[in-house]
C-alpha cells in the first residue's frame, strides 16, 4: 500500500492535464470516428493469386482444358485432384480460397450435361466476388477452346461462411484491430514525452513519486481514455457497417481491451524511450499503421506474401488479433486461440510496462 | 559538510560530437555553517549539471556526492523530502491552475493535501500572489512563474533549496522579491541553507560562499567578503566633468581585450562615470599615462571599492583569448541627427487589453536605445511592432523612412533581430544557419562568402562551423544568433534580451560588438533586465501597464536630489512609485 502512496495524487494530476488539454479529447474521440468511417468505406482491396482446387471425378479433354487454362492464367494458383471429400476438407481449412467442382459428363463423351459447382471462401467476400469474374472468363475460355458453346454448361456458385458476401464484414474485424493499434498508440506516444518537451520531468522526478507510480498514473489515466475511445469506435463501427458477431461478444470484448492495453503500453513505452513527442508520435503512427495495416494479414494474406515479410508479420502482435478477431466476428469456435491471444497480448503489455518503468528509472531516477 | 563531492566525473552524450565531458577529477567540500551559496560561471560551465547532481536527478559516472552526508537519490525518500529542486525552466504543468501546481507538488513532497489548503494560501498570501490562484500557470508574467516555482519549492519546508537561475529573465522588482523570500526562508528555518545559480553578480554578492566555474573546474571559491579582497587594488573609477565626457565608443578599445599591452582589463560605464579594472601590480602612475596617452581629455583617477563582478572579470579575462581588431581604435564618434526609427503615438490592444498605450519616440542612427520595464510591461510588444512582426492597432511607425503599415518588406530588409531564443535552427550546422540566412536576405553568391567568411571571423566561430546549432553552448549559439543578424548589414539592430542568463563576461563582449556596429552607424535598440547595461545606452526609456514612464539619456533619468543614482535604483523606485500611485487612483 504504502509503495503506491503518491499513486492517487499522480492520477489526480493527470486527470487536471487532461482536462485542460483539448487536443486529447479530439484524438481519443475524434480519430476513432474518423478512423472508422475512412478504414470501413476506404480500405477495400483485391488479392492475388487466387488459390483454386478443381476437383474432376472424370478426366476427358474437356476437363482437361479446364484445368490447362486455370494453370495458365497467372491470376490462380491452380491444383486437380479427383477426390471430393479430401478437397472439401481442405477447402474448409482454407487450404485454398476456391473450390471447383466440375461433375456429370463421361469419359470420352464431353457434351452435355456438365454441371460445374464453384465454392468461395466467402469469409474474404472482396477476394470471392473479384475471383468470380475470373473463374467464369477461365471457364468460358476453356468451352471456347475446346470448340464447344459456353451455353452448354451450367454454374453454380456457392459462398461459404459469409452468407451476405459483404467485404466489410470480413474487414471491420480486422480494422478493429488496426484502428486501435494506431490509436492507442499515438495517445500513448505523448504521455512521457511530453513531461521531456516541457522539462517537467526533472522536477517530477525530484518528489517522492516513485517510477512506477509515475508510470501507472498515467497508464491508468489514459486508460480510462481508451476504454472510451473502444466504445466510441464500436458503437459507430457497428452502427455503420452492423458487423455480426458471431462468437462470443464479451470474449471479442475482453480480446479488444486487452489488445487496446497492450498497444497503449507500447506508446508509453516509446515516449519513455523516445523522449520527444514530435518524434515519437511519428514512430508511433508510422509502427502503428504499418504492421497493423500491412503486415497482419488483414490486407494482404500472409500466405501470399514472400517468407521473409510473413516472418516479420508473424512475430507481430497485431497479426494475432487479427486472426483472433475474424474468428471471433464471422466463424465463432476455436475459443482457445482466443483465450490464448488474450494471455499472449497482456504477457507483452506487462512486459512493457516493466520496461517502461525500467527506462524512466534509468533517465532520471 | 554540508557538501562533499569526490572526485567526481559526468559526461554527457549529444548525436554529433560523442561524449562530452562536464565534470573530470572534480572534489569540493563545504562546511555545514554556510546558509547561502552561489554557483556562477559562464554559459556550459556545468552550473546546472552540478545543480541536478545534487538534487539526483542526475548520477555521477564516477566519484561520490554526499549532501548532508546523504548520498543524492530520488529514490529515497528521507533524501527527496530534505531538498527541493527548482530548475531553470520552472518544471511545473503550464496547463493547470497555479493552485493545482503548488497542491500537486507539494503532495507528492510528503504533505497531506487536506490539511495543506490553508498553508498554501498563507504562501501565496505572502508573495501577493492569492488573488491569481486560479490563474493558468502559463497566463502568468515572467517573474510571478518564477515567484510560484520558488513557492513550490519552499512549500514543503525542505532543508536544502536547490535552484537553478531562480531569478534569469525577471526584472529588477522581482527579483529584489524572489531574493527576499529566499532569504526570509532561510532566515526563518534554522537548519535550512540554499544553493542557488546566478548570472547575476549582485545576486551572488549576496551570498555567504561563492563558486565561480569554468570548464568544470572550480576557478575560484571562497566566502564572498574574502574574494572581494582579491582585486582590492586593482579597482577605480574613472571621473570627468561634465562637457569633457568622451563618448563610451571612443573609448571602450582601451582594454586589454583589443590592445595586447593595455593595463586596462575593463572599462564600462557605471552611475555616470567609466569604471575601470585593471592587470595585477599595475601602478597608479602607469595607468594614469596610458590614459593620459589615449584619452585626450581631463580626468580624475579614484580607486573604487571592488565588487564581485570585479573578480569574475579579472579571474575570467585570464583565459580570455586575444583577438587582433580589425577596427580603428579612438575613432571619435560623431553623434548624428537622422532619425531611423520614429515611433508616433502607438498603441496596441489584444482583445480588451491594452498592452501599449501612447507611445511615442525617436532613434537616432548610430544611436543605442534602451527599453527597460518589469516583465509584462509591453516591452515586447512594442518591440514586435517596431520590427514589423505585429501591427499596431494605432499611430504610425517609420523605419528607415519606410511606414511599417505600408512597406513592410523594405522596412525590414534594413533590420536585424536577435530574440531572446536567439531562433536558430537546431538542426543545421553553424555554417548551414548562416548560408541560409545570407540567402534569405537575398544576397548575391559571392557577396555571400565574403561576407560569411568575415562574419565567423568577427565571432570567433572557426571552432564550431560543422556543429549542430542546437548542440552549440549557449554563448555560442548567442554569437551565432547575432551573425545571422548582421549578414545583410543592416541599418538597425534590435536585441530582445539577448543577454539574458549571460555571465559578465560573456555580457562584455556581447556589448563590444554593439559599442564597434554603433560606432560604425548602426542603430541597436535593445531590452534587457540587466540595469547595467542601460548604461551603455544613448537614450532609454522605462514602461510599465503599457505607458512609458520615463525617456532620456542616463544621466538624466537617474538623478536623485542631483545625486546620480544606479539605473536600478532609480527603475525600482520609479516602478514602485508609478504602481503605488495607480493603485491609489483606482481605489478612489
Amino acid at each position: 500500500m504504502n509503495k503506491l502512496k503518491y499513486l492517487p495524487i499522480l492520477i489526480y494530476k493527470e486527470y487536471l492535464q487532461i482536462l485542460k488539454d483539448k487536443s486529447v479529447f479530439i484524438l481519443s474521440f475524434a480519430l476513432p470516428l474518423l478512423l472508422v468511417l475512412i478504414y470501413g468505406s476506404a480500405i477495400r482491396m483485391e488479392i492475388k493469386p487466387v488459390s483454386v482446387c478443381i476437383v474432376t471425378q472424370e478426366q476427358n479433354s474437356l476437363t482437361d482444358r479446364i484445368v490447362k487454362e486455370f494453370l495458365l492464367s497467372d491470376y490462380f494458383v491452380t491444383q486437380n485432384t479427383p477426390d471430393f471429400i479430401k478437397a472439401n476438407e481442405m477447402f474448409k481449412d482454407e487450404h485454398f480460397k476456391v473450390l471447383i467442382h466440375i461433375r456429370g459428363g463421361k469419359k470420352k463423351d464431353i457434351s452435355p450435361g456438365i454441371e460445374i459447382e464453384v465454392y468461395l471462401n466467402g469469409v474474404e467476400s472482396q477476394l470471392a466476388s473479384i475471383s468470380l469474374n475470373y473463374i467464369n472468363q477461365t471457364i468460358k475460355s476453356a468451352f471456347t477452346k475446346a470448340g464447344l458453346s459456353t451455353s452448354g454448361y451450367s454454374v453454380n456458385i456457392r459462398n461459404m461462411f459469409n452468407e451476405a458476401n459483404e467485404s466489410v464484414w470480413f474487414l471491420m474485424s480486422g480494422h478493429y484491430v488496426s484502428i486501435l493499434t494506431l490509436l492507442c498508440m499515438f495517445l500513448g506516444s505523448f504521455v512521457i514525452s511530453r513531461e521531456w518537451d516541457r522539462k517537467t520531468i526533472e522536477t517530477l522526478c525530484a518528489t517522492n513519486a516513485s517510477a512506477t507510480e509515475i508510470v501507472l498514473s498515467k497508464i491508468i489515466v489514459y486508460y480510462v481514455l481508451t476504454v472510451f475511445s473502444i466504445f466510441i469506435l464500436l458503437v459507430t463501427g457497428q452502427w455503420l457497417y452492423k458487423t455480426p458477431i458471431s462468437g462470443s461478444i464479451i470474449l471479442s470484448f475482453v480480446s479488444l481491451f486487452v489488445y487496446a492495453f497492450e498497444m497503449l503500453c507500447f506508446g508509453i513505452f516509446l515516449s519513455a524511450k523516445i523522449k520527444s513527442q514530435f518524434n515519437c508520435a511519428q514512430i508511433a503512427v508510422v509502427i502503428g499503421f504499418l504492421p497493423a495495416v500491412m503486415l497482419s494479414g488483414l490486407i494482404f494474406d500472409l500466405r501470399a506474401v514472400t517468407p521473409i515479410i510473413s516472418f516479420i508479420g508473424h512475430i507481430l502482435p497485431p497479426t494475432y488479433q487479427v486472426k483472433a478477431m475474424r474468428i471471433l466476428f464471422l466463424s465463432g469456435g476455436q475459443s482457445l486461440y482466443i483465450m490464448f491471444n488474450i494471455l499472449l497480448q497482456f504477457t507483452i503489455a506487462v512486459i512493457l510496462i516493466a520496461l517502461t518503468v525500467r527506462q524512466v528509472k534509468k533517465d532520471c531516477k | 559538510m554540508l557538501i562533499d563531492i569526490k572526485d567526481l566525473e559526468f559526461s554527457y552524450k549529444t548525436k554529433d560530437r560523442g561524449n562530452i565531458c562536464v565534470f573530470k577529477n572534480f572534489s569540493f567540500c563545504l562546511e555545514n555553517s554556510y546558509k547561502k551559496i552561489c554557483l556562477t560561471g559562464p554559459d556550459g560551465a556545468g552550473k546546472s549539471t552540478l545543480l541536478k547532481l545534487l538534487t539526483g536527478v542526475l548520477k555521477p559516472a564516477k566519484g561520490s556526492i554526499k549532501l548532508r552526508g546523504l548520498t543524492p537519490n530520488t529514490n529515497d525518500r528521507h533524501f527527496i523530502e530534505s531538498i527541493s529542486y527548482m530548475s531553470q525552466t520552472l518544471g511545473l504543468y503550464k496547463e493547470l491552475s497555479v493552485i493545482d501546481n503548488l497542491k500537486i507538488f507539494a503532495a507528492l513532497k510528503g504533505l497531506d493535501i487536506k490539511d495543506s489548503t490553508e498553508y498554501l494560501y498563507s504562501l501565496l498570501k505572502k508573495v501577493d500572489l492569492l488573488q491569481f490562484k486560479d490563474r493558468q500557470f502559463d497566463d502568468l508574467s515572467g517573474g510571478m512563474k518564477q515567484k510560484i516555482a520558488l513557492l513550490c519549492a519552499i512549500a514543503s519546508k525542505p532543508e536544502i533549496l536547490i535552484l537553478d537561475e531562480p531569478t534569469v529573465g525577471v526584472d529588477p522588482l522581482s527579483r529584489k522579491e524572489i531574493f527576499s523570500l529566499i532569504d526570509e526562508y532561510i532566515g526563518t528555518n534554522e537548519k535550512s541553507c540554499c544553493i542557488f545559480s546566478s548570472a547575476y553578480l549582485d545576486e551572488a554578492a549576496t551570498s555567504d560562499f561563492a563558486l565561480i566555474l569554468e570548464d568544470g573546474q572550480v576557478i575560484l571559491k571562497g566566502e564572498t567578503t574574502d574574494l572581494c579582497s582579491k582585486v582590492v587594488n586593482q579597482t577605480y573609477t574613472l571621473e570627468f566633468s561634465k562637457n569633457e565626457k568622451p563618448d563610451i565608443r571612443d573609448i571602450f578599445s582601451l582594454t586589454s581585450r583589443y590592445i595586447k599591452n593595455s593595463p586596462i582589463i575593463d572599462l564600462n560605464p557605471r552611475l555616470g562615470q567609466i569604471n575601470l579594472t585593471v592587470k595585477e601590480n599595475t601602478h597608479k602612475e602607469d595607468l594614469i599615462d596610458f590614459l593620459h596617452e589615449n584619452i585626450k581629455k581631463d580626468f580624475i583617477l579614484k580607486k573604487r571599492e571592488c565588487s564581485l563582478e570585479d573578480v569574475y572579470i579579472c579571474y575570467g579575462m585570464k583565459n580570455h583569448v586575444f583577438v587582433e581588431p580589425d577596427f580603428i581604435k579612438n575613432m571619435n564618434f560623431q553623434k548624428s541627427d537622422d532619425i531611423v526609427v520614429q515611433v508616433k503615438d502607438i498603441k496596441k490592444k489584444f482583445g480588451n487589453f491594452v498592452a501599449v498605450e501612447k507611445s511615442s519616440f525617436n532613434v537616432k542612427k548610430g544611436e543605442i536605445f534602451g527599453l527597460l520595464g518589469p516583465n509584462g510591461a509591453g516591452k515586447t510588444t512594442t518591440f514586435r511592432m517596431i520590427c514589423g512582426l505585429l501591427t499596431q492597432t494605432e499611430g504610425e511607425i517609420l523605419v528607415n523612412g519606410f511606414d511599417l503599415s505600408k512597406a513592410k518588406n523594405d522596412a525590414r530588409k534594413t533590420i536585424g533581430y536577435v530574440s531572446q531564443k536567439f531562433s536558430l535552427y537546431q538542426n543545421l550546422s553553424t555554417k548551414e544557419n548562416l548560408v541560409y540566412f545570407a540567402r534569405s536576405y537575398g544576397l548575391k553568391r559571392d557577396v555571400q562568402k565574403k561576407r560569411i567568411e568575415k562574419i565567423v571571423k568577427d565571432f570567433s566561430l572557426e571552432k564550431f562551423l560543422n556543429t549542430k546549432s542546437g548542440e552549440l553552448p549557449f554563448g555560442v549559439q548567442r554569437q551565432l544568433s547575432m551573425a545571422c543578424a548582421l549578414l545583410h548589414h543592416p541599418k538597425i539592430l534590435f536585441l530582445d534580451e539577448a543577454t539574458s542568463g549571460a555571465d559578465p563576461l560573456a555580457r562584455r563582449k556581447f556589448f563590444d560588438k554593439v559599442l564597434e556596429l554603433s560606432s560604425y552607424g548602426t542603430s541597436v535598440i535593445v531590452t534587457t533586465h540587466f540595469m547595467e547595461e542601460a548604461e551603455y545606452c544613448d537614450n532609454f526609456l522605462i514602461q510599465d501597464r503599457g505607458k512609458i514612464l520615463i525617456l532620456g539619456t542616463p544621466d538624466e533619468t537617474c538623478t536623485k536630489n542631483g545625486k546620480r543614482i544606479s539605473v536600478k535604483q532609480a527603475f525600482v523606485e520609479l516602478i514602485e512609485h508609478n504602481r503605488d500611485k495607480e493603485d491609489e487612483n483606482e481605489q478612489a
